[in-house]
């Protein structure tokens, strides 16, 4: 039987107009991961979050995974599944289009589902 | 077989590869090696929503959106009343690896457990584990567990770690108790106080009076004094041994021993100065619990890790 493990990044998170990245996740003996976003909140003009998969070897240099970017215009729910990451894993997310700062554009939660 | 050589039992657990580093009561409740999974051990969520369920008695429980808005105005709450909202350290299967040794691995195998904070002084991070123990009699938590600071400034980090944490949340069956007596709760908890303000500290507290399980306040032990093994470069990891052991029926300490010194703890009680009130002295919804947190904590804005392989719990019947 394989082993699963659903691990929640951000909970009702408010996030403004900028850059901010989750928390490293080592996901080493997992073959598969899956990003799942949910945004319970929209707000301003034209918000968008773009969240991007990063893998690491040792948990301080980070890189672009090669998978493509989600990119979330609406509430409701997206997902990213990545098979070849390695061991460490994290979200770098990137919000814009919502109202000037401090006020939040989005308000998101974001997991990690693993599976091996 | 003379009276100094060990029972069929102590020789069955000794030859034990698995076994052979502990030392279980009758009857072991969980053994937990992190190589087959996190073996239902969580990140810290208090209570939230009982605001139906605990009519009269509301404060403090929340509901989820009122939690989220006193957390976000009061930085400083207690992190038995703060929701976690936003980002959030959860425990994790760490291979230990790093920039320099790459995988280090586990005592046993490939994976620990990881407990790590935010990288936010002040940053508090339990793994959770809620057990309903049938019996009144002694509980015992086991654990080999290393601790460490975030290796990315390739700095030692001894003193960004302020503490590590092992606490309990512990409430009597209802069904035995005496006449006429409420069932009780009570949390014992020792904390290791690592280091505070660049200086390191070193020594062992224990929850006395306190009317929160994870947040004191902390009265040092006499004999608290202890250099645990940290050792001296920020990529290598160090296992030491600890148990400690409580009295259900008793409700008091029963011994403590860590990395091959025992500490004065027996008798010891945790009375809380003022006695808890109203929802927080119930044992409603949970009797027999015995909810066991490990956990630490960061002196600065660095990521601080707790490491755990494996968690033997066990316990007496009387």
């Amino acid at each position: 039987m394989k082993t699963i493990h659903t691990a929640p990044l951000e909970l009702l998170s408010h996030r403004a107009n900028g850059s901010f990245m989750t928390e490293p996740h080592e996901a080493g003996w997992a073959d598969e991961a899956l990003a799942v976003a949910y945004v319970r909140e929209m707000a301003g003009p034209a918000p968008l979050l773009v969240l991007r998969a990063q893998i690491s070897a040792d948990g301080a240099r980070w890189i672009d995974h090669p998978a493509s970017p989600l990119h979330v215009r609406q509430p409701g729910g997206a997902s990213l599944a990545l098979s070849q990451f390695g061991n460490w894993l994290r979200l770098a997310g990137e919000v814009s289009g919502g109202p000037p700062e401090p006020a939040s554009a989005c308000v998101i939660d974001l997991y990690w589902v693993l599976k091996g | 077989m003379s009276d100094s050589s060990p029972s069929l039992r102590q020789a069955l657990l000794r030859s034990d590869p698995r076994f052979s580093r502990y030392t279980p009561l009758e009857r072991i409740l969980h053994f937990d090696d992190f190589n087959t999974g996190l073996h239902g051990w969580q990140g810290y969520f208090p209570d939230y929503d009982g605001w139906e369920d605990y009519p009269g008695r509301y404060q403090p429980v929340d509901s989820v959106m009122q939690a989220v808005e006193k957390a976000r105005k009061d930085t400083a709450m207690r992190v038995d009343r703060k929701l976690p909202f936003g980002p959030r350290a959860v425990p994790m299967l760490s291979s230990l690896t790093s920039w320099d040794v790459g995988s280090a691995g586990g005592l046993t195998g490939t994976y620990a457990l990881k407990v790590p904070t935010l990288p936010v002084a002040g940053s508090k991070v339990f793994a959770q584990k809620r057990l309903g123990s049938p019996w009144r009699g002694k509980f015992r938590v086991e654990t080999w567990f290393c601790f460490k600071a975030e290796a990315s400034d390739f700095k030692l980090g001894e003193t960004d770690i302020r503490a590590l944490y092992l606490t309990f949340d512990v409430m009597d069956l209802h069904h035995v108790q005496p006449d006429g007596q409420s069932p009780r709760r009570w949390w014992p908890a020792l904390r290791y106080h690592n280091a505070e303000e660049g200086r390191l500290v070193r020594r062992w507290q224990a929850n006395i009076g306190s009317e929160g399980v994870k947040d004191g306040p902390w009265e040092y032990l006499s004999d608290g004094n202890q250099d645990l093994g940290y050792n001296r470069a920020a990529t290598k990891y160090q296992w030491n041994y600890l148990r400690f052991t409580f009295d259900l029926d008793r409700r008091e300490y029963v011994d403590f021993h860590c990395h091959g010194k025992e500490f004065d703890v027996q008798g010891r009680r945790h009375d809380p100065v003022p006695p808890l009130e109203g929802w927080r002295t119930g044992t409603d919804k949970c009797p027999g619990l015995v909810g066991t947190g490990f956990g630490i904590e960061a002196e600065n804005n660095k990521r601080c890790y707790l490491y755990l392989d494996g968690v033997v719990v066990s316990a007496t019947e009387s």
